[in-house]
Formats: structure tokens, C-alpha cells, sequence
């Protein structure tokens, strides 16, 4: 019984987020070659950098480089833009191997998606520990929005959080080490007109 | 994050970094290049100049616009692999833009958004040169047309093409050979027209043409040959025709002809198969008839025929049913009669029949007569009461008068004594 509530709590939506892209993707490609706007791939992948990069507001937020924007709301805009600018730049990727670098700056990026979903998950299971504390501080006298505040960076701090953090980091930083070469590459040969 | 993993980060980025000098084809090259190019595959500045892409000068400066579809870059010939004429049409553009339309990475030509050529990218002097760069169609059309294209076609398309007869002056639909060269068919009947090709052509369709055999001179109205060479046909009616082509045929159509046979010697006329091959019937009437076709039919026409029997031996005169085997009667009558129709039948007509020999018949067989006059029987009273033969009142060569003395109370009660029996002509079809 624990194991089938495991199961659908914790696995069934990491793994069906993580369907969901691929699937997207995949059909996203088959409607590019069936129309035959397979160049509109081409350009997918601007869009879909510039969304990974706004996504980075929450990471600013959390390291309080920026102090302006609600924390939670950061965080669905994190999760929202990361899985559709994966979406975009798999479709731009395709199924055509040309090179090693962008490539290697696509297996990043998923692997990236695939951590970050991890930590998703974490992030839920945290909350679930949260509970005790969110009450302690409603009889403290704080109002629901300072709460859910408080709440919010307690729950982040989390220790498997702190430790998933760790892992991904490095992946995150790998991944757009690997894609910066890529769009330096292209913008050192692109005919820009 | 710990200063070891930040060290393998570091270096891996490093390593690709070289890497990506070092084998730039493999690492960041979008897609193999063309054959042609694979030697300058690792240096990419061959083509492509820092942040501006690859620019044409650079092509151009071994692929030269002047020699581009006429000569290679070793200064060779240019042969199209399917044999066809390369067509040199990039001296005639309005730029070099070279990469607008070519591409040497497999992965860009992917993605490369294929578009027809346009011809508005030449200079407009080689747009209005279509034969420089296109082949003039090989069909009869064309080869007599001149090389203006576009009088009739368009420079987006080739088809539908149109050309506006009535745009032009008058006096310039008179000179159809100006601009349909050689357009005359090489034949007798062109040869030999005096007129010009709006005479019997429209401008909308050579065929159908009408001519007007009335502008011919009389002489020549006789010498239907110098046009229609091919026309007459191999028979042999016109194989044995000693005769010109109007002698039959009109100049408005070829059938229906007419022909007299007054015009033949008189030997020829008994020579009908010699034209008439085949039009002997396979029947065996004629399959038996030893004279030839006039002693029956007229040169008029095939029917109807006359034959005298006159003409045939006695012995073959009893032989009706040799030819007229389907003839005779399928009545009780016929049945009993022996063959020879000649008997009863003349040979001039088959009604009415007059000569049966009763005689002929046993005599039981008198004694019925109604097996044969079935159709014959008066229907009277005094007859239907009768139960006497025929034969006690009647004789077989003809029904009056009749022996009626011993039947005139039965006659006198309401009978006639002229209901005899009307023959019934219909029973036997003329021959």
C-alpha cells in the first residue's frame, strides 16, 4: 500500500513531467517535417535560450542578487520557462546530427531538466515537513502572506535539498558551459545579415 | 560547490575548447561539406570571415562569375552529368550573393528554405534573353516559332501560355511566316497553294482548315493528284479506274461518289469483279449462278435483280431448291408436295400456282383433301353440316361448279352456294 502511494505521490509525476517534454518535442518535430517548416527549427533555439535565461531570475532571487519578486511566483516561472525552453531548443536540436558540441549542450540540458524535476519533487516532499512549522508560525501571529514566506525559504533550505543542490549546480553550470560554446560557435560563423 | 569538481569542470571546458580548433569539422561544423570543399574542411576561415559568415568574395574568388557553368575551377569544360547544356545564367545576375542560394553544409541545406529560382534576380536585359539560358522545345510548335518567349509565355511560368492573335495590326496577321518560320507543311498540297495560310487556317487552331476549291484555276481542278497525292485509295475499283478523281468525287467531300459505268468499254462492263471483288454475296445463289453479275443486275444499282431461268439447262431448271433451298413453304401443303417445285411454280413468279397434278397424289390421299386445304375449308352452315367428302360435290381442278343437286334443300335452308373457299395467297412468300 506505501509503495503504491510512493508510486503515484512521488514517481508517476516526475516521470509523466519528463514524458510530457519528450512527447512535445517529439511532436513538435513531426509537425515541423509534415508542414515542412523544418527551418522554423532553426530559430527555435533563440526563443528557447532566452527563455532558459529569464528562468535564472529565481536562482538571482534565492542568492538575493535581486531582492524584487515573489519567491514562489520565481519558482513556477523557473519551472515553467525551463520546460518550455527545453521544449523549443529539443525541437531545434531534431533528430539531425551535425556536430559534437550542440549535442553534448542538448544531453546537458536534458540531464539538467531531469535534475531539476528531481528537485521538484524534493521540494514538494519538504513542504509536506513544513507543516509544523508553517502552524508554528500562525500562533506566533504571522500574517499568511509572511508565512507563506518564511514557509518558503525554510522549506528550500531543507537538507535533501541542500544536498540536490549540490548536484545540481555543477550540471546546471556544465550544461551552459557546453551551450555558451555552442552560441559563441554560431556566432563566430553565422552570417549575420 | 567543492574546488576538485570545480577543477574537472574547468579542464573538461578547457578540453573542449581545444577540441573545438583542433577538430572543428566534428565539434562544431553544421553537417559534412560539399565534396568539392571536404580539403578545407578543418580551416573555416577559408570560407567564412570572423562574425560576418561566408561572403561571397570569398567564393568568387575562385569560382569566377564569368566562368560559372562554362568552365570549372581548373579551367575545364563544364559536362552536366545527365548530358544535358549547362546553363551559364550567374553573369546575368543582378549580385553575387552567393550563400542566398547555395549552402556546403549538409545540416544548413536541411533547414535551407527551398524556393524556385527567380528570374528576378537577373539583370533585366538577360530576363528578356530566355534562349542564353533555356533550350528551345524540339515539337513542331516551336521549331517554327521565333526565339521571343515572351510573346506567349510568362516569366513565372511556362504554361498556360497565350498569345493574342488580335492584338496584332492587320496587315501583320497576312504574315504568319514572320514569326511561325517554316510553319508550311513540306507537302504537295502546300507546295501547290497559292494562297496565304489565313486563306484556310484561323489564328486559333491549324486544324480544321477550310479551302476553297473554287479559287483553283479550272485546269487544275482536274489534277486532284498534285495536292492529294496519298489520297487515292489502294483498291482495286480505283487500281482499274481510268478515270480523274472528279470523274467520281466532288471537292467538298469524297463520299458519297458517283460513278458511270457508261464511261467503261463495253468488254468491261462484263467485268465486274475486276472492281467489284468482293461484293459477289457468299450465298448459294449466287454461289451456284454460272452467269456474271449484269445478266442479273444493273450498273444502277444491286437490287432489284432480274434472272431468267431461260438461261439454264433443262435438267438444272427441276433443281429449284439448289438455290432457292429456304424458300419453300413450311406448310402441310408444301410438306406433302415433292421437290420439284416447277411442278406447280413458274419460274417467272411464284403466285399464282397453278399447275398441281392431283394426280400425283394416292388414292387416299384424294380422298383427304383437307390435309392440305385445311386453310381452304368454306365455313358456311351447309358446308359446316356437310358430312359428305369434298370430293362427292367437288373436282380437284377447280372448286365450281360443284355437283350441289343432291344437297339443294341444304343449300336453300340458309347455305350459299358461293361460299366456296378463298385461297389464302399469303401462305407463300414471292420469291
Amino acid at each position: 500500500m506505501e509503495a503504491r502511494s510512493l508510486f503515484r505521490s512521488e514517481i508517476a509525476p516526475f516521470v509523466s513531467q519528463f514524458a510530457l517534454l519528450i512527447g512535445a518535442s517529439f511532436l513538435g518535430n513531426v509537425a515541423l517535417q509534415y508542414f515542412e517548416l523544418i527551418w522554423v527549427g532553426r530559430y527555435l533555439g533563440i526563443p528557447g535560450t532566452i527563455l532558459i535565461v529569464l528562468s535564472l531570475l529565481y536562482s538571482l532571487r534565492k542568492r538575493k542578487i535581486i531582492q524584487t519578486g515573489s519567491p514562489k511566483t520565481l519558482l513556477t516561472l523557473h519551472e515553467t520557462f525551463t520546460w518550455l525552453g527545453c521544449l523549443m531548443v529539443i525541437v531545434h536540436g531534431g533528430t539531425y546530427f551535425n556536430a559534437v558540441l550542440p549535442w553534448l549542450a542538448l544531453v546537458g540540458m536534458i540531464i539538467n531538466v531531469l535534475s531539476g524535476l528531481v528537485g521538484q519533487r524534493l521540494l514538494v516532499r519538504s513542504r509536506r515537513h513544513m507543516k509544523e512549522a508553517e502552524e508554528r508560525y500562525r500562533q506566533q501571529g504571522f500574517s499568511d502572506k509572511e508565512i507563506e514566506k518564511e514557509v518558503f525559504w525554510d522549506t528550500v533550505a531543507f537538507d535533501l535539498m541542500a544536498q540536490w543542490r549540490v548536484l545540481h549546480f555543477p550540471i546546471s553550470f556544465i550544461f551552459a558551459a557546453l551551450s555558451i560554446g555552442h552560441i559563441i560557435s554560431i556566432l563566430m560563423f553565422w552570417e549575420w545579415r | 560547490m567543492k574546488k576538485f569538481l570545480k577543477i574537472v569542470i574547468a579542464l573538461n571546458i578547457i578540453a573542449m575548447t581545444a577540441l573545438a580548433f583542433i577538430y572543428p569539422h566534428l565539434v562544431i561544423a553544421p553537417g559534412k561539406l560539399i565534396e568539392g570543399h571536404r580539403a578545407y574542411e578543418t580551416d573555416c576561415f577559408s570560407c567564412h570571415t570572423l562574425f560576418m559568415g561566408a561572403a561571397s568574395e570569398k567564393c568568387t574568388a575562385c569560382h569566377k562569375v564569368s566562368d560559372i557553368g562554362k568552365k570549372t575551377t581548373k579551367g575545364l569544360p563544364v559536362i552536366r552529368k545527365d548530358g544535358q547544356k549547362s546553363v551559364a545564367f550567374h553573369q546575368g545576375l543582378r549580385e553575387d550573393d552567393c550563400v542566398a542560394c547555395h549552402t556546403d553544409h549538409a545540416g544548413i541545406d536541411l533547414y535551407r528554405i527551398r524556393q524556385p529560382f527567380s528570374h528576378k534576380l537577373l539583370e533585366p536585359m538577360a530576363q528578356d534573353q530566355c534562349i542564353s539560358c533555356h533550350a528551345r522545345p524540339g515539337d513542331d510548335l516551336h521549331k517554327s516559332l521565333s526565339e521571343d518567349c515572351k510573346q506567349c509565355h510568362v516569366i513565372d511560368k511556362w504554361k498556360p501560355a497565350t498569345f493574342k492573335h488580335e492584338e496584332l495590326p492587320q496587315i501583320e496577321l497576312k504574315k504568319c511566316e514572320s514569326c511561325h518560320i517554316k510553319a508550311t507543311p513540306d507537302d504537295l498540297l502546300h507546295k501547290n497553294s497559292p494562297e496565304t495560310c489565313v486563306s484556310c487556317h484561323t489564328t486559333d487552331k491549324w486544324k480544321p482548315a477550310k479551302f476553297s476549291h473554287d479559287i483553283l484555276p479550272k485546269k487544275d481542278l482536274q489534277k486532284c493528284q498534285a495536292c492529294h497525292l496519298k489520297k487515292t485509295p489502294d483498291d482495286l475499283l480505283h487500281k482499274n479506274s481510268p478515270e480523274t478523281c472528279v470523274s467520281c468525287h466532288t471537292t467538298d467531300k469524297w463520299k458519297p461518289a458517283r460513278f458511270s459505268h457508261d464511261i467503261l468499254p463495253k468488254k468491261d462492263l462484263q467485268q465486274c469483279q475486276a472492281c467489284h471483288l468482293k461484293k459477289t454475296p457468299d450465298d448459294l445463289l449466287h454461289r451456284n449462278s454460272p452467269e456474271t453479275c449484269v445478266d442479273c443486275h444493273t450498273t444502277d444499282k444491286w437490287k432489284p435483280a432480274r434472272f431468267s431461268h431461260d438461261v439454264l439447262p433443262k435438267v438444272e431448271l427441276e433443281k429449284c431448291v439448289a438455290c432457292h433451298s429456304k424458300k419453300t413453304p413450311r406448310d402441310d401443303l408444301h410438306r406433302k408436295a415433292p421437290e420439284q417445285c416447277g411442278i406447280c411454280h413458274g419460274t417467272d413468279k411464284w403466285k399464282p400456282a397453278i399447275r398441281f397434278q392431283h394426280d400425283l397424289l394416292s388414292a387416299k390421299e384424294l380422298r383427304n383433301c383437307k390435309s392440305c386445304h385445311i386453310r381452304h375449308m368454306p365455313t358456311d352452315r351447309a358446308h359446316n353440316e356437310s358430312t359428305k367428302r369434298c370430293g362427292n360435290c367437288h373436282l380437284t381442278n377447280k372448286w365450281e361448279p360443284a355437283k350441289e343437286r343432291a344437297y339443294r334443300g341444304l343449300f336453300s335452308r340458309g347455305g350459299s352456294r358461293d361460299a366456296r373457299p378463298q385461297l389464302n395467297n399469303n401462305d407463300v412468300d414471292d420469291d
